[in-house]
């Protein structure tokens, strides 16, 4: 794994008023089980409402399905209505816990699950980091991603990847746009070994984009080098998400300037990296397409 | 300027080159809530954790453009801001005392919380009698209406009776009815969550902020 959960949980403070309201829920309930599980679960999304409300990303509770009295008998629900975008799912776990509980009728209708870990005695919270997607019932702990990939998940959701023209004569001169990282900046330590990443040619510092595939996170790096001859010799890697491997059936295409398919791969689940190698002259446009079920994302290139 | 405080301060000149509300902003901000939580002055008192969210709304809202890192270092700046709030906490918690019941009373020399000493009991709620009803009532007939495909005994109405207060395990449901549980509950959340939603909020059942 990239960092431990100890180097990226982020210390949030547990207020009066959200005991109280959390005391308040759980006292609505008929037996002990509910009682606490509402207490948690209203305490872990009060935790993050509020930081979501320092990030200034508006959510609502009243919206939230934790709000509404009749699901909280019915459903374990700890979900938060991000406004825009959907219901975050916030789930609590305590001190020392190494796994978390996803019922299954918080599986679907979730843009995330973050998971909160109450220090009760201490009145703080951990939000331990998130994971995109649960299919399961049990979620351990050291899966989950970072807060800040977190913040960059929800952005991903609001602002649909720009699908801006990448010129590659202007990075050969080094003038590479704000919208691209760097490979190390966006994979793990064990994806950056020399026996995977760099078996071929690219560096720490290759340039390269986050895309995301309805809640996937896999990663487009491109190397652009000149050639003697004034061409350029471009390679493409798609990597997958820092927690396994690119889906199965993730198409990693290159297209050429109308739009035709010229080359394409599918994902089998197995591969460390996805890669496709091209030359192209001055003026020359292609993009890269990356398609999973119905989600196509784009880039355009321009030499 | 020791080397977290010099890492502090980059990371809010790397946040404040960012508009509010966007990414990267979100990420350094992170980051300093992160590094300066264990640096907090602390206190034991109820209302602490009250006085450190008060701090961090202070600090994302106005770290740029008030905090001049020629007066102090991030910590120092944020631990002043904090003192003060935990003095108006106090001060507010002293004119509450001025003109109410104290809430600690002494017992046998040892203080005591009045609040905290009422012992916390939960209140009976005849809401779960009430979904109960009407789900058995099923006045339109729909709830029994809607089930899982091929499977007409696998219906909302008998889901929502059976999962009402987490009763029986998604795990015995499955077992009972051959449905694996992915199916069961994505059902459940389609069809039954959906109108439990709109029940709650036909009848008024949502909470105040």
């Amino acid at each position: 794994m990239t960092q431990s959960i100890d180097d990226f949980a982020l210390p949030l403070p547990i207020t009066q008023i959200i005991r109280q309201t959390a005391q308040e829920f759980a006292n609505q309930q008929p037996n002990p089980q509910k009682l606490e599980q509402v207490r948690l679960n209203t305490l872990a999304v009060l935790v993050v409402h509020n930081y979501l409300q320092l990030m200034e990303i508006p959510s609502s509770l009243t919206a939230s399905d934790s709000w509404n009295r009749v699901l909280r008998l019915c459903a374990d629900v700890a979900d938060l209505q991000v406004l825009g975008l959907g219901r975050l799912e916030c789930r609590p776990v305590l001190p020392n816990q190494t796994l978390c509980r996803v019922p299954p009728e918080t599986w679907s209708d979730r843009i995330g699950y973050v998971v909160v870990e109450l220090d009760e005695a201490a009145e703080t919270a951990q939000l331990l980091g998130f994971v995109p997607r649960a299919t399961t019932e049990t979620l351990l702990l050291n899966q989950l991603r970072s807060p800040e990939e977190l913040l960059d998940h929800l952005a991903a959701l609001r602002h649909p990847q720009p699908s801006l023209v990448a010129n590659l004569s202007q990075w050969i001169q080094g003038a590479i746009d704000e919208s691209w990282q760097t490979l190390e900046e966006l994979l793990n330590p064990a994806q950056l070994s020399p026996a995977i990443a760099f078996r071929g040619r690219l560096g720490t510092q290759t340039p390269s984009k986050r895309i995301d595939l309805n809640g996937v996170a896999a990663v487009l790096a491109v190397d652009a080098r000149p050639l003697a001859d004034e061409s350029t010799d471009i390679c493409l890697q798609l990597h997958p998400p820092i927690d396994g491997f690119l889906p199965i059936g993730t198409r990693f295409s290159v297209l050429n300037e109308v739009g035709e398919v010229e080359l394409e791969t599918t994902a089998t689940g197995t591969e460390d990296f996805l890669e496709w190698q091209v030359e192209c002259t001055s003026g020359d446009r292609f993009s890269v397409q990356v398609s999973l079920n119905e989600v196509h994302i784009t880039q355009d290139f321009i030499i | 300027m020791s080397e977290l405080d010099q890492q502090l301060r980059e990371l809010v000149i790397a946040a404040c080159k960012h508009p509010p509300g966007s990414a990267p902003r979100q990420r350094n901000l992170t980051r300093v809530i992160r590094l300066v939580s264990p640096k907090l002055w602390h206190e034991n008192v109820p209302y602490y954790q009250d006085a450190v969210q008060q701090t961090w709304v202070y600090f994302c809202r106005h770290i740029c453009g008030n905090y001049n890192p020629e007066l102090g270092s991030v910590p120092t700046w944020l631990n002043a801001f904090l003192k003060f709030r935990l003095l108006d906490f106090r001060n507010a918690t002293q004119n509450d005392a001025i003109t109410r019941v104290p809430s600690q009373i002494e017992r046998d020399g040892e203080v005591i919380d009045r609040i905290e000493a009422i012992p916390a009991k939960p209140v009976a709620d005849p809401l779960w009698e009430a979904v109960e009803a009407w789900a058995r009532a099923d006045v339109t007939g729909e709830l029994k209406s809607l089930h899982i495909k091929g499977h007409p005994e696998v219906n909302a109405q008998m889901l929502i009776l059976r999962r009402l207060l987490s009763e029986t395990k998604w795990k015995d449901l499955a077992d009972e009815f051959g449905v694996g549980i992915p199916a069961l509950s994505s059902f459940y959340q389609r069809q039954c969550m959906l109108r439990l939603r709109n029940f709650g909020k036909s009848e008024g059942y949502i909470d105040s902020n």
